[in-house]
């Protein structure tokens, strides 16, 4: 059995105010720190260990530290040197029920792409639980005009009830890995 | 060095295990021995335990849409019936030749082709036309209406007396008067008569209407005219006088009957044919005397010549049969349109459709004098068609006239058809039908109505997608009975229906009525839920989630894993770190696309870690350790369970150094010279009989021998000892706790600590430092400056920061000045020496091997002493 392999990486949460980033990591990482941290200091980490194989079966224990970026653009303006510097992947967030903040994220990934350069990033489109109660503006269509230029896979997902976030995260986990050389499955 | 607890001897552990097992025995012979399908816990060597779920009875979990069979979970068979109704028929037509598909059957297609050629007159030429002997009936194509025409007209109407008379005038003599004028109430036909108004006193005999211009009446020897006298007492009478060459001309006078009577005037009497071509001063008269005032209406007078016909056109086509049919009603029909135009003045007009053959004729006459426009006619002629052979549709209008007045006979036929039933041998063909996964099929049951003279066999076959060529589609199985018969078809996605319907009589079919398949197949999804689990109180983390499972092609298990309150996808064999609850429930999907296969559960086990109790002490510094008689060693020890989880204990130090010393803090001081042998330092868990120790070698002291030869160097050892009680001073009072070293973005590259336990996940810890002070350098941009220093308590943090990381320091106790220059230099040696490796990390920890070790002699001095001679990392 090959030996593991441990690598550390820092990944973005980024998108629009309430769109639900801080709910929707909630109960996928390991959580330290005060949620108030995001409103205070701008940005709160919290962390995701996650465990991948090499197509050689060689195990690769990642530390994700995952950064939430507080949704206020005045704020990322101010901060985002600090905050996106040396991210090697962004999870952009918006809400299913505001096509606003689907339009938004195009100016958040390019915020963080002027600091980082090209990075993977996946799209994540929360509140998907409701998408009988309320009514929907948008679908696949503008989504997948929205990610074509990042060339960024998105998914539906519910902070209410967990549907896919485990998911995207390991599939920009995969992206990261992907990018740094390594031969991991998708 | 790792001391673990004595183990028991050899012999010792034989007795225990032999008893142990002698008292098992026992119970399994006491006890009927049952599944044990809870899950069972199992404690491992290592603080930590297995829970294993086994899959024998449904207790502990929820099933839905599985089976345990054998010790394992499956996909359980469904048995469906596939029935196929006509809807289904029809959704799933490939090929269909003469073949209907009803609401409730299948059968043979009946034709209902019209077997009359230009039945509707688009064209004449398969229809023969034959006028009546004399020519005077004809029958015709007409080409503009498209219709078929029978025609007999004779003779000429001169005036209907329906317009405004302006042809005729009143003529009286003396005392008489008269005066003509339109009637629209009164009258024969069209839209009006002429009324005449007339009164002839004793002295006179006549009154006339007087006809305008020259008549020419030389092709017929005959006027009809009606006429209505109000009064005919006295009588009245009525002649014509005309005017020939300047020669007066009259007919007969003919007495006037009250009420409309036809008259009719031999015109020979006003001359020649040849003399009638020119007629003048035509005159109707009103013969009478002593007439008071009344009225006579004239209408419809027609011109005609004396004449007797009987006669008969037709119509005609041959229609040739080819396959033979019921003679039961409902198998043959005739029909056509009819309409009579302008019958008048003949005395009989018949018409008549038939059609014949070798069995017979059928004949139906229609006559005049219904409704007026176009009519609709059939009649059954199942009867007399039922054979093969060559039949006629004929029409005939007969015309029969003796009268000296015109006379019209027409009628028109049109949309002529003769239908028979022409049902012939047939076939239906479904499409490759999906059965939505692999199944066996078992059964299949059909019924059908098989009349005589028909046959009737369904065919089936099976296979894999929809390309019948492919090798996996069986041969056709055919069955000719209906009822039900075991297939025999091998198992496959995909199944395909032939019905081949065949008859000898045109009127019969026979019907397919039900046809049902029933199929096997896995079902393609199900779920096992397992209740919540809960670990015991000493409960730490869990570690790992294992299944045992079978997944043959085209299936699938899919686990999710939580604290009971949500769960989150996990693989079948994968960490658990994701649960941070003492709880654990999971969650097994189990799919196919084949229904064939089905995956297969045996067994799901979960690993969590516990705190167990004290079972070795890791003892630092560890080995043999060489010191100088007086030297002072600081020792730590961590107690720890099995699995190298710390644990909260009390602890006593002892050393057998005769003159040296240990603290209850662990600081050793070195006393006697060792001789051959060696002093131990040794530490005890209290109550627990857990020890380690540690080899001390202890030289005489190389400088207090020295002081005693060489007064210069007393002052030395003088200094040294205030070195050391100042060093042992700061060691009371200072310390470094933890050093953090961490790239520019937030990335923990090491942390070296001197404490047993981060109480905060490092990672964690170092990003949100990381952002904390980019926060604080961006608050106020214009004093650009760096934090580098803050208090907390009893803890102070120096930052220090490089080329492209950044250093944490956490000291307790009162921070020197000096620290910051010694965290400095260490912050420069590091990049000195990792430098290039810190540029490039790609957050990997094995790219930064010997930082850790190479951080030690900042931890573990009280002063740093900057590294020389040391070569970069690569």
């Amino acid at each position: 059995m090959p030996e593991a392999q441990r690598i550390k990486t820092k990944v973005c949460l980024i998108g629009e105010a309430a769109v639900g980033k801080t709910s929707l990591i909630r109960r996928f990482v390991q959580d330290e720190f005060d949620d108030r941290y995001i409103t205070t200091l701008g940005a709160k980490v919290s962390k995701r260990e996650m465990t991948f194989e090499t197509r050689d079966r060689t195990k690769i224990d990642m530390d994700m530290t995952v950064w939430d970026i507080m949704g206020e653009k005045g704020f990322r303006d101010l901060l985002k040197e600090a905050f996106f510097h040396g991210a090697k992947g962004v999870v952009a967030v918006c809400d299913l029920t505001r096509y606003s903040t689907l339009k938004e994220l195009d100016d958040w990934v390019q915020s963080v792409f002027n600091v980082v350069g090209e990075i993977p990033v996946v799209y994540a489109i929360n509140k998907i639980d409701l998408k009988d109660e309320v009514m929907i503006l948008y679908g696949d269509k503008e989504i997948e005009q929205a990610v074509r230029a990042f060339e960024a896979p998105y998914f539906y997902a519910s902070a209410k009830t967990g549907e896919n976030v485990e998911v995207l995260f390991r599939r920009l986990g995969t992206m990261v890995l992907q990018r740094e050389g390594m031969a991991v499955a998708t | 060095m790792l001391a673990r607890r004595p183990r028991l001897k050899a012999r010792t552990s034989a007795v225990l295990l032999f008893l142990s097992a002698l008292v098992f025995m026992l119970v399994l012979t006491a006890v009927p021995l049952a599944r044990a399908d809870s899950p069972i816990v199992v404690t491992n060597p290592d603080a930590s335990r297995t829970v294993t779920w086994t899959l024998g009875s449904p207790a502990n979990l929820t099933l839905q849409n599985v089976g345990l069979v054998g010790g394992q979970a499956e996909l359980p068979w469904r048995t469906e019936t596939v029935a196929w109704s006509p809807s289904r028929f029809l959704a799933n037509l490939s090929q269909s030749i003469n073949v209907s598909v009803g609401p409730n059957d299948l059968e043979l297609l009946s034709d209902s082709t019209n077997h009359v050629v230009d039945g509707d007159f688009a064209g004449p030429s398969n229809w023969r036309f034959s006028n009546g002997t004399s020519g005077q009936i004809t029958a015709l194509w007409d080409s503009v209406a498209r219709d078929a025409k029978f025609a007999y007209n004779a003779g000429a109407d001169w005036d209907p007396f329906d317009d405004q008379l302006t042809n005729w005038t009143c003529i009286a003599p003396a005392t008489a008067s008269c005066g003509i004028s339109p009637e629209s109430q009164i009258k024969v036909q069209g839209v009006g008569s002429m009324k005449m108004t007339l009164n002839i006193s004793s002295t006179a005999s006549w009154v006339s209407a007087v006809y305008s211009g020259s008549v020419n009446w030389s092709e017929w020897d005959h006027l009809v005219v009606w006429i209505d006298a109000i009064d005919v007492s006295p009588p009245l009478s009525f002649n014509i006088t005309a005017v020939v060459a300047a020669s007066q001309r009259t007919t007969t006078a003919i007495p006037l009957t009250a009420g409309w009577s036809e008259v009719v005037v031999d015109l020979n009497q006003l001359g020649s044919s040849q003399e009638r071509d020119s007629l003048r001063d035509v005159r109707f008269r009103i013969n009478g005397q002593g007439v008071p005032t009344t009225e006579v209406y004239f209408d419809e007078a027609t011109l005609g010549t004396a004449h007797t016909l009987d006669e008969s056109a037709h119509l005609t086509q041959t229609v040739a049969k080819t396959r033979a049919s019921s003679a039961n009603p409902g198998s043959g029909y005739l029909s056509f349109d009819w309409s009579w135009v302008n019958v008048s003045g003949v005395l009989w007009a018949n018409a008549s459709a038939s059609l014949s053959g070798s069995s017979g004729t059928t004949n139906v006459m229609f006559a005049h004098g219904g409704p007026a426009g176009w009519q609709h006619f059939g009649v059954d002629v199942s009867a007399i068609s039922a054979a093969v052979g060559s039949y006629t549709v004929s029409f005939q209008l007969q015309v029969v006239v003796n009268n000296v007045s015109a006379s019209h006979a027409n009628l028109r036929i049109d949309n002529v058809s003769l239908e028979w039933p022409n049902r012939g041998n047939g076939t239906y063909r479904s499409i490759p039908a999906g059965l939505v996964l692999a199944s066996e099929l078992h059964n299949i049951t059909w019924d059908a109505l098989v009349p005589t003279g028909t046959s009737i066999a369904l065919r089936a076959r099976s296979g894999n997608g929809t390309d019948t060529s492919a090798p996996s589609w069986s041969a056709w199985r055919t069955w000719s009975w209906g009822g039900q018969y075991v297939s025999g078809l091998p198992p496959a996605d995909h199944f395909q229906i032939s019905v081949d319907l065949n008859t000898t009589n045109a009127s019969l079919s026979p019907i397919l009525r039900s046809l049902s398949i029933e199929v096997h197949h896995r079902a393609p999804a199900g779920t096992i839920l397992a209740d919540t689990f809960a670990a015991a109180s000493d409960f730490l983390r869990w570690r790992s989630f294992n299944a045992s499972v079978g997944v043959p092609a085209g299936t699938a298990i899919t686990f999710l894993a939580g604290d009971g309150s949500s769960l989150a996808p996990i693989p079948p064999s994968g960490s658990l770190s994701g649960v941070q609850a003492a709880r654990l429930r999971w969650r097994a999907d189990l799919t196919t696309v084949d229904g064939l296969q089905t995956p297969l559960l045996a067994r799901v086990q979960a690993t969590y870690e516990f705190l167990g109790p004290a079972d070795h002490i890791r003892l630092t510094p560890s080995g043999v350790i060489d010191v100088e008689a007086g030297q002072v060693v600081q020792f730590s020890a961590t107690v720890l369970d099995a699995g190298d989880h710390p644990v909260s204990a009390s602890i006593s130090w002892t050393t057998t150094d005769p003159t040296g010393s240990i603290s209850n803090g662990g600081r050793y001081v070195a006393g006697s010279v060792t001789t051959g042998e060696r002093w131990y330092v040794n530490v005890t868990v209290a109550g627990s009989g857990k020890s380690a120790s540690a080899l001390v070698n202890v030289r005489p002291a190389s400088l207090a021998i020295g002081a005693v030869l060489y007064p210069s160097l007393l002052a030395v050892i003088v200094l040294g000892a205030v070195y050391s009680g100042y060093t042992v001073w700061s060691r009371r009072a200072f310390a470094v706790d933890d050093v953090f070293l961490i790239s520019k973005e937030g990335r923990l590259m090491m942390h070296n600590t001197r404490r047993m336990r981060a109480d905060r996940d490092e990672d964690i810890l170092s990003a949100m430092l990381t952002a904390i002070l980019s926060f604080l350098t961006d608050f106020d941009h214009e004093e650009n400056g760096d934090l580098k220093r803050f208090q907390l308590g009893g803890k102070t943090a120096l930052l220090q920061r490089g080329e492209n990381a950044y250093l944490a320091a956490v000291y307790s106790g009162r921070v020197p000045r000096w620290s910051e220059k010694d965290l400095r230099r260490f912050m420069d040696d590091l990049e000195r020496r990792f430098g290039e490796v810190f540029a490039r990390w790609s957050g990997d920890p094995q790219d930064l091997q010997g930082l850790k070790e190479f951080s030690d002699r900042f931890v573990s001095r009280l002063r740093y002493r900057p590294a020389r001679n040391e070569g970069r990392a690569s």
